[in-house]
């Protein structure tokens, strides 16, 4: 839990430095305050002091009755009046004046200074016959002397107050958010490889806050991870079983034939039934190298402008002269008036393989029974149906037919690898399509190939 | 060249719908064409949902992805007959509102479906049909269009129009 100490750190630092440069501004500026405050006093007690001493007798008395009337005397007030002759003090300067103050103030007709709690005022009276005086009023401050020691002690106690406070409610903040992220972990710990099927707890509401969004981005991801864990062990499984049983027939018939001497027509067919299997093995591995190719690698391939409708007479053509059986029924009543819709960017082979693949199967799960093929053109796509009245495919079994080697529980029946729709969907990825299938069991299924448009000008 | 004649089809704007435009079109190749596809819906008396009411959004809402894909289809197939699919929300359920918006829009005749059963998304939409019915507008009606993709009973696909041509 270093991280956990630190962040709880980090957030009280950073208050305490807030709080520290706050008080430090207050407590600066109120002292501050308290002096300039209290020199106004000063200045303007010795110029009235000066007035009634020193000035002419009619002001004087006027000053002297505002100053007993409106004026109380401050905290320890005393005021001298000294003489200056030649820029010097005449007399002899009273002990317990600070000598700074009288020798700035000569230097700059006024002056503030304090000693401790004793603030000195001094400044440079002239009277009538023009004689210079030096008068200094000096006080006590009291505000400064008591008051913002009493400030500055609420401050500090303030300070440790909300240090303290700072501490325990970054500390269950944290905690609360912390919580959370503590029972996803404890929860993800649960998940390994044995149980992948597992899955974070999620209300049924969308939340939007990062947490539940961490939730369902885990999901996910585990959804992701599972199926291609699935299909990883599907595939080596199936992939080892089918190139399995042909060997083991011919090592089978290759055990057999040289078990004792044997005629040559005999020998001839034996060799006849390896080279057989022998060419469905070799058929197996072109098929899969097929398949890692078109899985892999995307740019290798050149894309041209194709028709469609053209692919599509072709496969149909191509299909019926292997089986004269097929019935395949094509609907080009929605071809578009313009054939511009219907060319596409990508690669001749590549697309009648895929096609021809789909339109095959859809003939071999269907018994040979009628299959539409219908073609038309949308603003952006060229969609293919291919429907068939044929097995279907189990609902519960939907998820894994793009998996390499998978092959539906009902189609023990057929012959087939269970590579062509993998195949099949590969390349129309490739072209930037998508392949949609819809199916019910016993009842038929419909295919969709959606191919975007290449957008070709007349 | 013929005039174009205004067509309306009342819809529920479910692909499925579109057949009878598709065998409409198949029946009269000679003319062209300027179709409103209406569709009832009862506004709600909120007084918020009155001031922002929008078409564009209430299309959206209540009209699949693969319905506006269809539309286009359809009207890509027939470029040069068709010159325009419009949308059309009828808010009122009143015979006289249903006669005022023919007129407005200068509807030649309704074409729709007797068999056709429809099945709405939006509990708030209704079936024009009958008032369709009770207006002096030329009906034309279109006899089931049964066709292979009935097992699968509105599968909401685009499949759904690209094989109603099939076994006719």
């Amino acid at each position: 839990m270093k991280t956990y100490n630190k962040t709880v750190l980090t957030i009280v630092l950073i208050f305490v430095v807030y709080t520290l440069i706050f008080t430090g501004y207050i407590y600066y500026s109120f002292s501050n305050f308290a002096f300039e405050d209290f020199y106004k006093r000063l200045e303007l007690r010795a110029g009235t002091i000066a007035t009634m001493k020193l000035g002419e007798p009619a002001e004087s008395l006027k000053v002297k009755e505002t100053y007993e009337n409106f004026l109380e005397n401050l905290p320890n007030q005393k005021y001298y009046i000294l003489p200056v002759q030649n820029n010097r003090i005449a007399d002899k300067i009273p002990a317990e004046i600070p000598f700074k103050v009288i020798s700035n103030t000569l230097k700059s007709t006024s002056f503030n200074h304090n000693k401790a709690d004793q603030f000195y005022t001094g400044l440079i009276y002239k009277d009538a016959q023009k004689n210079e005086y030096v008068v200094v009023v000096s006080a006590e401050n009291y505000f400064y002397s008591h008051h913002i020691i009493y400030l500055r002690n609420l401050l500090i106690t303030s300070l440790l107050f909300s240090l303290f406070l700072i501490f325990v409610i970054s500390h269950f903040v944290l905690r609360t958010l912390i919580r959370p992220v503590k029972s996803i972990i404890k929860e993800v710990n649960k998940i390994g490889s044995e149980n992948l099927h597992l899955r974070l707890e999620v209300s049924a509401i969308k939340h939007k806050d990062p947490i539940s969004e961490l939730k369902y981005t885990f999901n996910d991801m585990l959804n992701r991870i599972e199926t291609s864990f699935e299909t990883q062990k599907n595939f080596i499984s199936n992939a080892s079983h089918e190139l399995n049983t042909p060997l083991t027939s011919i090592i089978g018939e290759a055990d057999l034939i040289l078990s004792k001497e044997r005629s040559i027509p005999e020998y001839e067919k034996a060799l006849t039934n390896i080279l057989l299997e022998a060419e469905k093995l070799e058929e197996k591995t072109k098929a899969l190298l097929f398949l890692a190719r078109t899985g892999y690698t995307e740019n290798t391939q050149r894309f041209d402008k194709v028709r469609v409708d053209e692919i599509l007479m072709e496969v149909q053509q191509n299909l019926l002269k292997v089986n004269k059986n097929l019935k395949i029924k094509m609907d080009f009543s929605l071809l578009p008036e313009s054939p511009e819709k219907l060319k596409i960017k990508g690669n001749q082979q590549l697309l009648h393989l895929a096609i021809s693949n789909i339109i095959s199967n859809a003939c071999k799960y269907s018994d040979n029974n009628e299959v539409y093929l219908a073609l038309g053109a949308t603003e952006q796509s060229v969609v293919i149906v291919v429907k068939d009245n044929g097995i279907g495919i189990p609902e519960s079994e939907m998820p894994y037919i793009f998996d390499p080697y998978f092959r539906a529980s009902n189609t023990f029946n057929y012959e087939g690898y269970g590579i062509g729709l993998p195949l099949s969907r590969n390349i129309i990825k490739m072209h930037n399509g998508e392949l949609l299938i819809k199916s019910v069991e016993k009842i038929g299924t419909t295919v969709q190939i959606i191919l975007p448009t290449g957008n070709y000008q007349l | 060249m013929n005039a174009v004649k205004k067509v309306l089809i009342p819809t529920d704007f479910n692909v499925k719908s579109l057949n009878v435009l598709l065998e409409f079109l198949r029946r009269n190749p000679a003319d062209q064409f300027e179709v409103t596809l209406a569709h009832g819906y009862d506004m709600s008396y909120s007084i918020s949902d009155l001031l922002f009411y929008s078409e564009y959004k209430l299309l959206k809402k209540i009209q699949s992805e693969e319905f506006r894909e269809s539309c286009k289809l359809i009207e890509n197939t027939y470029q040069s007959r068709l010159t325009k699919i419009k949308f059309g929300i009828l808010t009122g359920s009143t015979k006289r509102y249903v006669k005022n918006y023919l007129e407005a829009n200068k509807i030649d005749c309704i074409v729709c479906s007797n068999d056709y059963k429809m099945k709405f998304k939006s509990k708030n939409s209704f079936n024009l049909l009958p008032y369709l019915k009770a207006s002096k507008v030329a009906l034309i009606n279109i006899e089931s269009t049964q066709n292979v993709v009935s097992e699968l009973e509105h599968s909401e696909q685009l499949a759904d129009v690209l094989l109603s041509g099939i076994e006719q």
